[in-house]
């Protein structure tokens, strides 16, 4: 149920009713229409995010404690004030680790986050905007071992509760001035944060057949905490 | 992408400033491990991630993991005879570089506490590859042997432990200042525990070392001048030139107190011949006379039997109150078996106490009497093995002592050999007249026990020829049945002697064979190939008879697995397989 919905209140956020309408206005009369596409938007993010995990729960499955994932987002903009604004929308980080266990083994994991990421803006005009970011929401946790000592291969998939927590930098590439022109616009940004995901204890059982009637115990990797550091880039586009 | 790249990068160069980014080296460590049966459960020593996994069997068929760390580099692991006990011997990172590095030690890991295995760790001084276990469970000693570690090393120089006793090091300062009057030992000092003493050689260098079994040896004389006894226990450590005696009573007390080793040479000290030590026989004799100890020792590459009488010594400066006499019998040919038997009293011995020794190249036997006097006695056969099984074929008699039977067979490796069958020998007479043959196919690889100290069925043995057929051999009835098999079995018996396992090794076939009714509950098959099977008492299981047990298949493929049967009613349907044994980490 988690991930459908969040990906109801994402899209309910994302439906162009509220931010021009909420959107304040300028200080001078003339402008009381004008509306700067800067700041409130509804933009699609791409990406690239790396997070670090240094827990010992995630070492059968990298050698060097990355996680590398793919990211895309979308969010609009729900109000703004001044300088300030503040948008909402619905990510999708996707990535996966695998690596060798013991010579024998391989074990890999995937993990897919689905969030709502809920953004403070502060603008600076053609210079883009400072934000910070806050995106609870949930993450499907989906390890396995492949292991001769198995009749199968052991797996287990979990949903866990997950946020993020990161600030960062959009910078608008082009077009960078006549913030009223309702035109798209090109912008790379950058966050750092920290990630929240709930910890789950890796008991991984045979996916059995089935018919198939054997009494099989299965492997536990211990307990696994995917929090971590995290890195992310990513080029949006706005309009 | 060069973006993500950069990024990437960024975050290594972060990861590596802070110290992070890497895994913990046990998961890059190959599985290379090697099972062990205990009592009430199978150790998994796995050498390369410097641990020992204990499984042991529930009710339910499931298994339960307990890790133990041991030492770097496993040289030596061997079990206690009656199961509870583990020793792991490792050199540890030799020769050190640094002060991290870790030095030889020897862990001993006690499986007699249920759940929860309690391990002891004994450093050594130098690493040391050969390990003997007194099958008492008193004691253990460590040697070099001719596997060699060290650039240089001692050879005689050997390790004794209390396996019993907590790891206790040397006091700094020499027990013996006040000449050996403070009490040490129980109400007094604490004893070391190991202790390393370097025993004197005459040119030898130790090949195999054995506990006796106790005896009642000379401790002295009376107000009359008789000779007293008190029983006591000894450490023989054969050697390419000699046989060395350790009274192991004193053994750990400090220099001045311990009783100096005896070692008696082989040869006359004329010539520069190397023995190959290959056994001893002891006997206590006559259980009130302290001067009748006896020790048997021959080699492999001598004609002759060496005898030692273990007599009074004389009064003098030597610690040590008795003293071996040593004397030689040729018995024709290099013997491959020898034995103290007792026949029918002797005109010097009324005990009947002889030595028996087997020569297959004469096809003979030869007794050696209490006065060094040899009979030799044709065999039907060129028998090289034997096995006193009086207590068996004698149960029930009221005699306490009288004339030995033994068992006799011949061991074969190949099936162009001639089956001997086996022989029981009755050994009132030192004549053949007593032998009876029971004839099997093929030339027998090797001779089972069936259970141990505990068992329901000591009457039974279990032959295996060299043609991979069976035998249950009943020596009450005299009787050998025989049990087809279409593949090499190998064979895992109940320590409480009720059930024999056969299994193919690398095969998935295995099969339960009760005994002694010899009735088949065949049919049972694992989903992987299994390496060994072991029949342990359940995890919660009191020991003894009657113990609820469990049979654990061990899979070595992969991060080792195994499928745990129930024992007193196995099917596959019931059995539970574990995997990645080897693959969880050690919490």
């Amino acid at each position: 149920m988690k991930p459908f919905f969040l990906i109801a209140v994402g899209l309910a956020v994302l439906v162009p009713t509220t931010a021009e309408a909420q959107a304040p206005e300028p200080d001078a009369a003339p402008l009381a229409s004008w509306v700067d596409h800067r700041v409130a938007m509804t933009r699609l993010e791409l990406g690239y995010r790396a997070s670090f995990v240094p827990a010992s729960g995630f070492d059968p499955f990298s050698g060097n404690d990355l996680l590398p994932e793919f990211y895309l987002a979308a969010t609009r903009t729900l109000f703004v004030s001044d300088r300030f604004s503040f948008a909402a929308g619905l990510a999708w980080d996707n990535g996966g680790s695998s690596a060798s266990v013991r010579e024998i083994d391989n074990a890999s994991l995937r993990l897919n986050r689905l969030t709502i990421p809920l953004e403070g803006r502060a603008h600076f005009g053609p210079w883009g905007y400072a934000f910070v970011r806050v995106a609870p929401g949930t993450a499907a946790l989906q390890t396995q071992l492949s292991d001769a000592s198995s009749p199968a291969t052991l797996s287990k998939t979990q949903w866990l509760f997950a946020t993020d927590l990161s600030a960062g930098y959009a910078w608008l590439v082009f077009p960078r001035f006549d913030g009223p022109r309702l035109t798209g616009r090109l912008w790379l940004q950058a966050d750092v944060g920290y990630a929240f995901v709930a910890q789950e204890q890796l008991t991984l059982g045979p996916d059995l057949g089935s018919g198939n009637t054997q009494r099989v115990s299965g492997v536990d990797l211990g307990p696994l905490s995917m929090n971590g550091a995290f890195f992310r880039i990513s080029a949006a586009a706005s309009f | 992408m060069k973006l993500a790249k950069m990024g990437t990068a960024a975050v290594a160069l972060a990861c590596a400033a802070g110290g992070c980014g890497s895994r913990s080296g046990y998961w890059n460590q190959p599985v290379a491990a090697s099972s062990y049966g205990l009592a009430n459960g199978v150790a998994l020593v796995d050498g390369t991630a410097n641990r020992v996994v204990i499984l042991s069997a529930n009710p339910d068929q499931t298994l339960s993991e307990h890790a133990v760390t041991i030492g770097h580099n496993v040289t030596t692991v061997a079990t206690s005879v009656d199961g509870y006990k583990l020793y792991v011997m490792s050199s540890g990172d030799w020769p050190p570089q640094s002060a991290s590095d870790q030095l030889p030690e020897l862990t001993v890991i006690d499986v007699s506490t249920r759940g929860s295995p309690r391990p002891t760790t004994y450093p050594m001084q130098q690493p040391l590859s050969n390990l003997v276990i007194d099958p008492l469970g008193q004691w253990a000693v460590a040697y070099a042997g001719s596997a060699s570690t060290s650039f240089i090393e001692n050879p005689n120089e050997i390790v004794l432990l209390n396996p019993n006793l907590p790891y206790t090091p040397p006091a700094p300062t020499s027990d013996c200042a006040d000449g050996g009057a403070a009490p040490v030992g129980d109400g007094g000092a604490t004893l070391p525990n190991p202790v390393t003493l370097d025993i004197q050689s005459f040119g030898g260098t130790p090949q195999q070392l054995s506990f006796t079994p106790p005896l009642f040896l000379p401790n002295g004389t009376d107000a009359n001048g008789d000779v007293v006894g008190a029983t006591t226990r000894l450490l023989l450590i054969e050697s390419t030139v000699d046989l060395t005696m350790l009274d192991m009573t004193y053994a750990f007390l400090p220099q001045c107190l311990r009783h100096p080793e005896i070692t008696v040479q082989l040869t006359d000290g004329t010539s520069t011949q190397q023995e190959v030590p290959a056994g001893v026989a002891v006997d206590d004799g006559d259980p009130s006379d302290p001067t009748d100890a006896r020790i048997a020792l021959w080699t492999s590459t001598d004609s002759n039997v060496f005898i030692f009488k273990l007599i009074a010594a004389s009064p003098g400066p030597n610690l040590n109150l008795f003293t071996p006499s040593i004397n030689s019998a040729p018995v024709g040919q290099v013997p491959s078996a020898v034995t103290f038997v007792h026949t029918s009293p002797l005109p010097a011995n009324d005990y009947g106490l002889q030595v028996l020794a087997l020569v297959p190249a004469l096809s003979s036997a030869v007794f050696i009497d209490d006065s060094d006097e040899t009979t030799r006695v044709a065999l039907p056969a060129a028998y090289s093995q034997l096995s006193l099984v009086t207590s068996v074929v004698n149960a029930g008699s009221t005699a306490t002592t009288g004339p030995d039977v033994a068992l006799l067979w011949q061991q074969g490796t190949s099936a162009t050999e001639s089956g001997a069958g086996v022989a029981f020998w009755g050994l009132a007479n030192t004549s053949a007249e007593g032998i009876d043959v029971v004839s099997v196919t093929q030339p027998i690889q090797s001779v089972l026990d069936v259970g141990g100290a505990t068992s329901q069925n000591p009457q039974l043995k279990v032959l295996q020829l060299v043609d991979d057929d069976v035998y249950v051999l009943d020596l009450t009835a005299r009787t050998a049945s025989p049990l087809s098999t279409s593949q090499a079995p190998s064979l895992a018996i109940s320590a409480d002697g009720t059930r024999m396992w056969a299994f193919e090794q690398g095969g998935t076939n295995l099969a339960e064979i009760q005994l002694p009714s010899l009735s088949l509950v065949p049919g049972l098959t694992t989903s992987l190939p299994i390496g060994s099977v072991y029949d342990v008492t359940m995890a919660s299981a009191d020991a003894g008879t009657g113990a609820p047990s469990a049979l654990i298949a061990t899979h070595t493929g992969g991060g080792w697995g195994a499928t745990v049967f129930s024992a007193a009613d196995p099917s596959t349907a019931s059995a539970r397989n574990a995997t990645s044994l080897l693959v969880e980490p050690t919490p």
